[in-house]
């Protein structure tokens, strides 16, 4: 009896405890719900966290507007940034850019044509006040870079991971270049004779294709004369009897019928020829040359040393 | 024997001199190459008036250690009307040369375009041989050039670099800009300048000027002198209006007391976070430098504004601000409801004040309502599971006790 009496005065006890608890849990929900708008002066307990502030790129210049190429080498292109970090510009930790063809993406493969990366920009933090900094991305563009309107990409990390980035463009502008040999020498040839051929080769060092022009001088321009010879009762070669090809070598000797068969006069004006030399397009090896070929016919009359003048020029070409 | 190895050694020396020699005769003349380029390869003139002012510029470049000398001769139907800066000069590596391009159309030419090129030509680049037949070469690069003559006037220009420096008192106050003129025609750009008091509320002094003269595609460089004897020492606020070009700016300056010492600083910005949750704390940020001549006493005052409401005012203590260094204005800010609030305000410093600056801030309620539920949510589970063991204890006891009544049976 006694222990039935304890049992149920311990269900009692418990069935309180958990009505109690029952109770002070609604009342707890009541003011977690509505507690601020029943009237009574609620303490909302707020948490501030100043946190860590992205850095801000500002104003990308790149070469003050338009890029020049150089022929045969490259151009040190700089893509400069203004950072901000109200953090303290020693917050930048890590600022890396990417130039690239504007038909291209920022995801691009890298290709002296076309995309180019750099890792590690400089970072000038002494530029400016304690939150400003500069960055410098130096670029070694090439001169076969595509002509257009290129991307630069640049992106700012802070020691807090925090990344930004911003782009600008300019234009890359087409560059007409071409590399020639300073002279072309046929060796000794007899009076009479056909020189043997000279193979002379002529790059495109610039990113637009190119025809070719040729004209020649001995003495003035337009004189009609190939050179002019120290000895000999003529002393001059007429400008037709230097002869070339812009297509096909013809090897061996030929004499002077033969050689008008297949090559072609040169003259005092300017003749262009289809060359349509295009720009270089492999990183590896230069394919970016045609070759020439050359020959001399020297007539009676002529001797001792010879000397005359060949212009190369280049056109841009309509299929560019 | 000894002979025999001294010949053979010899033999060897000679070999490698020769094929030494072999070798830099045949690099020496591929290395004699000469590159030369220009950039842009092509270039149009473009809606030239009929005895019209056109210039543009082209650079000319070659791989060269040594100085080559080029000359520059025009050619074709346009050859009259192309003028530049000069006929030749020399480049070498690293020392491009900018050769500045003019068209001048005769008044008489109809409309329509015109074509011819510059031709860029060097000079010899190598010598004869002794003994030998030899063609030395030139380069020459044609540049394309077409000219668009039209009888459409275009008046469009650009000016930008605004710039004015405060003055003692006396001095002229000089206001400084650049224009580029786009169009086709000879332009003087009409230009008004305002100047107002610091509250700018008045306009105390305005003047107009016309003189200067841009040739189309070119630009010029501006400096205009305004009197500043009718002007009391202070801080005053200047609208300079370039009426022909469309374009304004807003700059400040300073009339000194001779010898003063100028205060002068900028508001850089008011930082502060771009979204926050209702009924939450929002720091706002505001740093101001100091790029005058002496100490200053700054604060900032603002506003926080949704819509057209005034919803707070910002104002803060004032704080020193020693010359070239950089202070902070801490303030907070606790939305009360969801919108885009726009915080503004300027920094009030030694009688002067800063352009205002602002920045938005998105309040938003839907992270907030998600927090807030997520509580109570815990609390209802429990009072089910209460409910729960209540039950379950009621039901434990029935069979208990119902048990125990068997049991006494």
């Amino acid at each position: 009896m006694v222990y039935f009496n304890f049992f149920k005065l311990s269900i009692f006890f418990l069935e309180t405890a958990l009505l109690f608890f029952l109770f002070f849990l609604f009342f707890n929900i009541l003011f977690q719900v509505v507690g601020a708008d029943i009237g009574e002066n609620v303490t909302i307990g707020s948490r501030l966290e100043i946190g860590n502030v992205a850095p801000i790129i500002q104003n990308i210049d790149i070469e003050s507007g338009t890029i020049n190429l150089n022929p045969n080498t490259t151009k040190l292109v700089n893509c400069s940034a203004i950072i901000i970090d109200y953090n303290l510009d020693s917050d930048i930790y890590n600022v890396t850019a990417r130039l690239f063809d504007n038909s291209f993406t920022y995801g691009s493969q890298d290709d002296n044509n076309s995309h180019y990366t750099n890792n590690s920009c400089s970072i000038n933090t002494a530029y400016g006040d304690e939150n400003t900094a500069l960055a410098t991305c130096l670029f070694n563009v090439w001169y076969y870079a595509n002509a257009g309107t290129w991307n630069c990409t640049v992106t700012a990390k802070d020691l807090s991971n925090n990344s930004v980035n911003e782009s600008n463009t300019t234009d890359v502008l087409p560059l007409l270049a071409l590399s020639v040999p300073s002279y072309i020498d046929y060796g000794t040839v007899n009076a009479t004779q056909v020189s043997n051929e000279n193979m002379t080769n002529i790059s495109n060092v610039g990113n637009v294709m190119f025809n070719l022009s040729l004209k020649g001088y001995g003495y003035s321009l337009n004189d009609n004369l190939a050179m002019n010879c120290t000895l000999g009762n003529i002393k001059n070669i007429s400008v037709e009897h230097e002869k070339y090809n812009v297509t096909a070598s013809n090897p061996g000797e030929l004499n002077l019928d033969q050689a008008d068969s297949v090559y072609k006069n040169l003259s005092s004006s300017s003749i262009v020829n289809d060359f349509n030399l295009d720009y270089r397009s492999d990183e590896d090896v230069n394919e970016a040359f045609n070759s020439t070929y050359w020959r001399i016919y020297v007539p009676l009359g002529v001797a001792g040393s010879c000397q005359g003048n060949i212009i190369f020029g280049a056109i841009q070409s309509a299929a560019s | 024997m000894k002979k025999n190895i001294i010949c053979k050694k010899r033999t060897k020396a000679i070999l490698v001199v020769s094929f030494s020699v072999f070798i830099y005769l045949f690099v020496a003349g591929l290395v004699s190459a000469v590159n030369v380029g220009i950039s842009p390869a092509t270039t149009t003139f473009e809606g030239v008036l009929r005895g019209g002012y056109s210039e543009k510029s082209v650079v000319i470049s070659v791989d060269s250690e040594s100085p080559v000398l080029i000359e520059v001769e025009p050619r074709g139907e346009i050859a009259q009307w192309i003028n530049y800066s000069f006929d030749n000069f020399t480049v070498s590596r690293g020392r491009p040369y900018s050769l500045k391009i003019i068209a001048n159309p005769p008044a008489d030419v109809p409309n329509g375009n015109y074509t011819g090129f510059l031709r860029f030509m060097t000079a010899q680049l190598g010598q004869g041989v002794e003994g030998h037949a030899v063609s030395v070469v030139r380069t020459s690069l044609d540049l394309a050039i077409t000219v668009e003559i039209t009888d459409i006037e275009v008046r469009d220009c650009r000016a930008y670099s605004f710039e004015v420096r405060s003055v003692e008192k006396g001095d002229d106050i000089i206001f400084n800009f650049e224009v580029l003129n786009k169009g086709n025609i000879k332009i003087r750009p009409r230009t008004v300048i305002d100047v107002w008091d610091q509250d700018q509320l008045e306009i105390l002094k305005s003047q107009e000027f016309s003189e200067k003269e841009v040739l189309p595609t070119t630009k010029g460089n501006f400096s205009l002198r305004m009197d500043s004897s009718s002007l009391e020492l202070g801080q005053y606020w200047a609208d300079i209006s370039v009426v022909d070009c469309y374009s304004s700016q807003t700059l400040t300056f300073d009339i000194l007391a001779p010898g003063a010492l100028k205060a002068e600083g900028v508001l850089l910005g008011i930082l502060t976070n771009k979204t926050a949750e209702v009924n939450t704390n929002v720091p706002i940020e505001v740093s101001f430098k100091n790029i005058g001549e002496k100490d200053v006493e700054a604060y900032f005052k603002g506003k926080v504004t949704l819509g057209d409401k005034i919803i707070q005012v910002l104002e803060t203590d004032k704080m020193n601000v020693p010359i070239s260094s950089i202070e902070t204005f801490s303030l907070f800010f606790t939305p009360t409801e969801p919108g885009r609030y726009i915080i503004s305000g300027r920094v009030f410093y030694s009688g002067k004040k800063t352009f205002e600056s602002s920045t938005v801030l998105e309040v938003v309620s839907r992270g907030f309502a998600l927090k807030s539920l997520l509580l109570p949510l815990a609390y209802i589970v429990l009072i089910f599971l209460i409910g729960f063991l209540f039950f379950k204890i009621r039901k434990e006891k029935k069979l208990y006790v119902n048990k125990l009544k068997q049991i006494k049976k």
